[in-house]
């Protein structure tokens, strides 16, 4: 399904090519895995009961982008208060190595988490994250240079950041 | 470490066969194809005339059930068929009534030459006189002795021995606060020599007061008895 055919069926085209997505992000959130896979399946629930439509597979990419977050803030602030260690949930990697960015970066509080998890994977600009997230530019730039300078602050080892 | 790992870790994030089930079950429950927005904004907008309908079904049921209750001079049919009747409303708004108590026979006359309202035209006119509240039946004269009695901003008032068939507003403009003895005449504002502390009253035409009697469900029409007191 490609081009404008997605428009039939919006559902079939998302489950196809974003349930990935969907489900990293939500990783970027979830204190487990089913938690994780829980939001991915309320995501496209959502999506069922989504009257709108959507202009663009852009729109539609975007779309999910935004409810997966907001979904995740929502639980994040409700019920998700128990942290587990991802690697204790996490699939092992194909290469046997740890999950560590992905853990460093959930550490982040959740703006930074969005912006860095946009532009370093899903490769945004930081005018498409703001227009994502429903914020301006600048602020999006900042999030993600306050995210990369707590990152490399972890890496660095000093363990601290500004919130 | 940098933003490649970064990459390559999430790239091994995959949905797993279980959440992929429960995805399948999801998509084999919705219908293969969405329906068009337009169709279901059609739904919607038809649900939404439904309701409106529901709405205004129900108040005209309550208004039905108003013009019953004051026993009134025409039928709830005759009322909704006629053009006559929002002269009727007018006329028994209270504030409306005495701003237009000097114009009342140039208002009878719009509503008898109201097209369509031949029909109710005599009850209709009658209502519009309401001012002057019809003659209540020997079984409606009955429900106080003739010297009940009522004091109202000074001025004293006597039960005139009918009813009141006016449509009216639930605001009352004043409530008796004390009750004497029967046969006795009430000397302070707001005082009865009959019924129960808390009736409320409401301004009548051509200086009258008509006081709401609950057990009866009527409005009893009283008239001053002292000439020359100020009408509010």
């Amino acid at each position: 399904m490609t081009g404008t055919a997605f428009l039939q069926d919006p559902l079939v085209y998302a489950i196809e090519h974003y349930t990935d997505m969907v489900l990293r992000l939500a990783a970027h959130y979830a204190p487990n895995l089913s938690d994780a896979e829980d939001v991915v399946q309320d995501v496209f629930e959502k999506l069922v009961r989504f009257e709108k439509g959507f202009e663009s597979e852009e729109h539609l990419k975007a779309w999910l982008i935004r409810v997966t977050i907001n979904h995740c803030h929502t639980l994040a602030r409700a019920s998700w208060n128990s942290e587990v260690e991802l690697q204790e949930w996490l699939p092992a990697r194909e290469e046997g190595g740890q999950w560590e960015m992905l853990t460093l970066v959930r550490q982040l509080p959740p703006n930074y988490r969005d912006a860095i998890y946009l532009h370093y994977y899903e490769g945004y600009t930081a005018k498409e994250i703001a227009q994502i997230l429903h914020t301006r530019p600048n602020t999006a730039l900042t999030w993600l240079r306050r995210g990369r300078e707590a990152l490399r602050g972890h890496m660095e080892g000093d363990g601290g950041y500004e919130c | 470490m940098s933003a490649e790992q970064y990459r390559n870790e999430l790239d091994q994030l995959h949905a797993s066969p279980e959440l992929k089930a429960r995805l399948a079950a999801l998509q084999r429950e919705t219908p293969p194809a969405a329906k068009p927005p337009k169709l279901r904004l059609a739904k919607r907008a038809g649900a939404s005339v439904v309701a409106a309908a529901a709405c205004l079904m129900l108040c005209v049921a309550v208004w039905r059930g108003e013009m019953l209750s004051g026993k009134g001079g025409f039928s709830a049919a005759d009322a909704s068929s006629s053009p006559a009747v929002a002269e009727y409303s007018v006329q028994m708004d209270e504030s409306m009534r005495e701003a237009a108590a000097p114009e009342r026979g140039t208002e009878t006359a719009a509503a008898e030459s109201t097209e369509g309202a031949s029909a109710d035209k005599d009850s209709a006119t009658g209502a519009a006189d309401a001012p002057a509240p019809s003659e209540a039946s020997g079984a409606e004269a009955g429900l106080l002795p003739e010297n009940a009695m009522l004091r109202v901003n000074g001025e004293l008032y006597r039960y005139a021995g009918r009813q009141s068939d006016a449509l009216r507003c639930g605001m009352m403009d004043g409530m008796v606060t004390a009750v004497t003895a029967s046969g006795e005449t009430p000397t302070e504002d707001n005082q009865a020599n009959f019924g129960t502390v808390g009736m409320g009253y409401q301004y009548g035409p051509e200086g009258t007061v008509e006081v709401y009697l609950e057990e009866a469900d009527a409005w009893l029409v009283f008239e001053a008895v002292e000439k020359g007191a100020a009408q509010p």
